[in-house]
């Protein structure tokens, strides 16, 4: 008796379970709602209005009905990967070279190749330069759509304002100094040298190495701090690749490093990294230097808003475009979607329609900001809305914010047109053959770099450990490697 | 006493007086940061007695105080419905598996033992909830997928299987129904380990912020953890990231440290409360598993 009625209810839990399974098998179709899994800040509150205007209005101009579910972005990653691990149905995703890996995604078929559609799409495909497109290629084909933004990397070297005339500079003391990588340490090394005299006082400045190889002219192509990159000034020879850490430039600069701190003229540690931004008397000397490594025209806005002072910049290096520097912000179709035509159709309208991009990115005129101009706004302090512009859409089409020039938009896009492009846009190295080899090099650079970098310890000691460490590591096989795909690429083209 | 016992127990004093401290001065940093102001953080840094109250962060979230409650009543509501459903059903099944006589106590066994060493993996785990039982967003998923654990099936079944079975056959021949038997006697009996697992369990849920952020897509059915997770990983990831996209993340506007700490505080609060209550059952319950295993 019992045993029949436990196999009663184990046949209809089972039926239950099938039963489910069945329902829900959809048919695709053009009328599907669009699924865009947008990352987010957390405290947004009046989220939900707007996400609500954002569907009406795209419905309204483009007939699809989109659904805006928002991700926080410390979880995007691990969100995004389940679900196309999963094979999950939705439509839009943010993807890029460092968060939700866009070439992971090419190579899992997690994506959609967009070539066929663009066509279609010409309002969307000529909103941008065809040099952004290239970067997207992956084996030939267009996996996703850039999100517009600065893509030249130029850094920068910026002091507090008030420095100038107590120091006793001009601006020509620092003209030509963005020259090449010499003249730009001299520079700062004049500049260490007055703080010094001055105030006997050590400097703070960050890395100069990390995240701004772009001033010694080094692009690095196998990967951020990876060993592998090309000489940008190499004429001869513009697709060899070499060890950026043998090479003069590397050398020299964590020798100065490293004089530097000897002498006292900056932080003999990481931990006397003082707090700058706050001080006493703004307008005596604050012993500050930073090197930024994107300028952009509202930069300076930006650094003020975190310090009691005002800052300056003294001089800019030249830059640069590469295919990592566009491939940053992308959106793309997952490869489940139901209705790519309407996904495309949502991405054209957020690249193209300013008053749907910035409704996403400031939130609703009246509530989260009010208007001071025609493309300025100011944001309302007490319904707070914060969106990062460049992983809804194009960012040339925002509203200014207080202390960002009018032509914002024309100068971002300037500077990129006017950047020197790498050799390389293009390209993108395949590192699947080379694991062992990027883990290990990977835990060297980690090891040493950050010591050079700061100059915290002897160059004659620890520079030929560090390389010997990156030999055993398998740099050479891993240079090589890329090399060869490099060849081979630049033969296909 | 001999002079060897004292000095033994000295150094146990001493040694356990150290643990203590280990273990109370994190959390005492943590108070004092939640009390101090952003300016005074960048002066002095993080100290174990704040150098002022300044009740800033606390004001700051009680702005959020609606999802700060409802997060509150999410964690409460999974915790004490998934600790009462899953100590229940796990209870029944360890005593069930305890009784010799029971014909499918070997097949049960297995098939809570396999699932300690086999997992389904979050792929696969994450189609079933999502595909076949239709549980995404739906607030029981935050309950079922931890209510039963089979490490804990096993450790009631070791204190069941401490009843000598004649107490339950002198309950038989007395006229007690199998379910009589089990709320009338073998409950009581177990009374400790049952508080030590729904300790264990209370714990588990209320510190679960997994399931919440893979199978919500939406944040206002978040547990107070998962929204305490949320804060921090989003201020990890645009001081992370703030480069990477072109430096357009505005690092000035994330959350100071001491909000986050007072969300921290928050957080633990509760369960500061639950354990005292809990505390004398849970020694007893682990020596019972412990000796008797």
């Amino acid at each position: 008796m019992m045993k029949k009625l436990i196999s009663i209810i184990l046949a209809a839990v089972l039926m239950a379970g099938v039963a489910g399974c069945g329902t829900k098998t959809q048919e695709s179709g053009k009328g599907d709602t669009v699924k865009w899994y947008l990352f987010s800040n957390p405290g947004n509150v009046n989220e939900k209005d707007i996400f609500a205007e954002a569907q009406r209005m795209a419905k309204e101009k483009t007939g699809v009905d989109l659904e805006i579910i928002p991700i926080e972005s410390g979880d995007y990653e691990s969100k995004m990967q389940i679900l196309t691990a999963s094979n999950e149905p939705f439509d839009i995703m943010f993807t890029s070279n460092w968060l939700n890996n866009y070439y992971m995604n090419v190579s899992k078929n997690a994506i959609l190749p967009l070539d066929d559609y663009l066509k279609d799409y010409p309002e969307l495909y000529n909103s941008m330069p065809e040099y952004f497109w290239d970067s997207m290629k992956v084996k030939g084909k267009i996996y996703a759509v850039p999100n517009q933004q600065i893509v030249a990397r130029g850094p920068f070297f910026a002091i507090p304002e008030q420095n100038m005339e107590l120091l006793g500079f001009t601006d020509a003391d620092f003209e030509g100094a963005g020259e090449n990588y010499k003249t730009a340490l001299a520079a700062v090394e004049k500049y260490l040298r007055a703080v010094k005299e001055k105030t006997g006082n050590y400097c703070n400045l960050n890395k100069i190495w990390n995240d701004g190889t772009q001033m010694f002219n080094i692009e690095e192509v196998v990967g951020s701090l990876l060993p592998g990159a090309i000489q940008l000034d190499n004429e001869t020879d513009k697709y060899k690749l070499i060890n950026q850490y043998e090479s003069e430039e590397f050398k020299y600069y964590i020798k100065m490093r490293r004089k530097w701190v000897e002498e006292g003229l900056v932080m003999p540690s990481e931990e006397t990294e003082r707090d700058l931004d706050h001080v006493e008397d703004p307008t005596a000397i604050v012993p500050n230097i930073t090197r930024g490594n994107c300028y952009k025209p509202n930069v300076l806005s930006e650094l003020n808003r975190n310090s009691d002072y005002d800052w300056k910049i003294i001089f800019k290096c030249r830059p640069i475009t590469t295919s990592g520097s566009v491939a940053a912000t992308m959106n793309a179709i997952s490869a489940t979607s139901k209705n790519p035509e309407g996904a495309l159709k949502i991405i054209q309208l957020v690249d193209t329609d300013a008053e749907f991009y910035n409704l996403l990115v400031y939130g609703l005129e009246g509530v989260n900001y009010t208007k001071t101009g025609e493309n300025s706004i100011e944001l309302n302090p007490d319904m707070p809305y914060t969106w990062t512009e460049w992983n809804v859409g194009n960012t040339f089409n925002k509203y200014n914010l207080p202390g960002e020039p009018d032509n914002f938009a024309e100068e971002v896009e300037k500077i990129n047109d006017e950047s020197f492009k790498s050799p390389l846009l293009g390209f993108s190295p395949d590192l699947d053959n080379v694991k062992v080899e990027v883990s290990a090099c990977q835990s060297a650079v980690s090891e040493y770099l950050n010591l050079l970098d700061y100059g915290l310890v002897d160059v004659d000691s620890s520079y030929p450990e560090f390389i010997k460490k990156l030999k055993a590591a398998g740099c050479d096989k891993l240079i090589s490697e890329v090399q060869r795909q490099v060849d081979e690429w630049v033969a296909q083209q | 006493m001999r002079k060897k016992d004292i000095n033994k127990k000295i150094f146990v004093y001493v040694l356990l007086l150290a643990v203590s401290i280990i273990c109370i001065l994190p959390f005492m940093i943590i108070i004092s940061t939640s009390l101090t102001s952003e300016k005074g953080m960048a002066l002095n840094g993080y100290s174990i007695i704040p150098h002022e109250i300044n009740l800033d962060s606390y004001r700051y979230l009680l702005k959020n105080l609606n999802q700060i409650l409802s997060a509150y009543g999410m964690s409460i509501w999974v915790a004490s419905i998934g600790t009462f459903a899953g100590v229940t059903i796990m209870t029944m099944f360890a005593y069930a598996i305890s009784r010799e006589d029971f014909k499918f106590r070997k097949f049960l066994s297995f098939f809570a033992y396999f699932t300690m060493i086999f997992s389904g993996g979050t792929v696969a785990t994450y189609m079933w909830i999502s595909r076949s039982l239709h549980l995404l967003n739906n607030r029981w998923v935050l309950v079922l997928p931890l209510m039963v654990s089979a490490y804990n099936i096993f450790i009631l079944r070791v204190a069941c299987k401490a009843l000598p079975i004649e107490v339950i056959e002198s309950a038989k021949i007395d006229g007690c129904s199998e379910l009589k038997i089990f709320f009338r006697i073998v409950v009581p009996l177990q009374k400790t380990v049952i508080a030590t697992i729904s300790l264990l369990m209370i714990f588990t849920y209320w510190n679960d912020w997994y399931t919440s952020m893979l199978y919500f897509d939406t944040a206002d059915k978040s547990t107070i953890q998962y929204y305490l997770v949320r804060v921090l990983n989003s201020v990890n990831f645009a001081k992370n990231n703030a480069g990477a996209a072109g430096g357009a993340i505005n690092t000035y506007d994330l959350p100071s440290d001491g909000i986050q700490m007072a969300i921290c505080v928050l957080a633990v609060g509760p369960m500061m409360c639950v354990f005292p209550f809990f505390q004398k059952y849970f020694v007893a319950g682990i020596n019972v598993g412990a000796v008797k295993g």
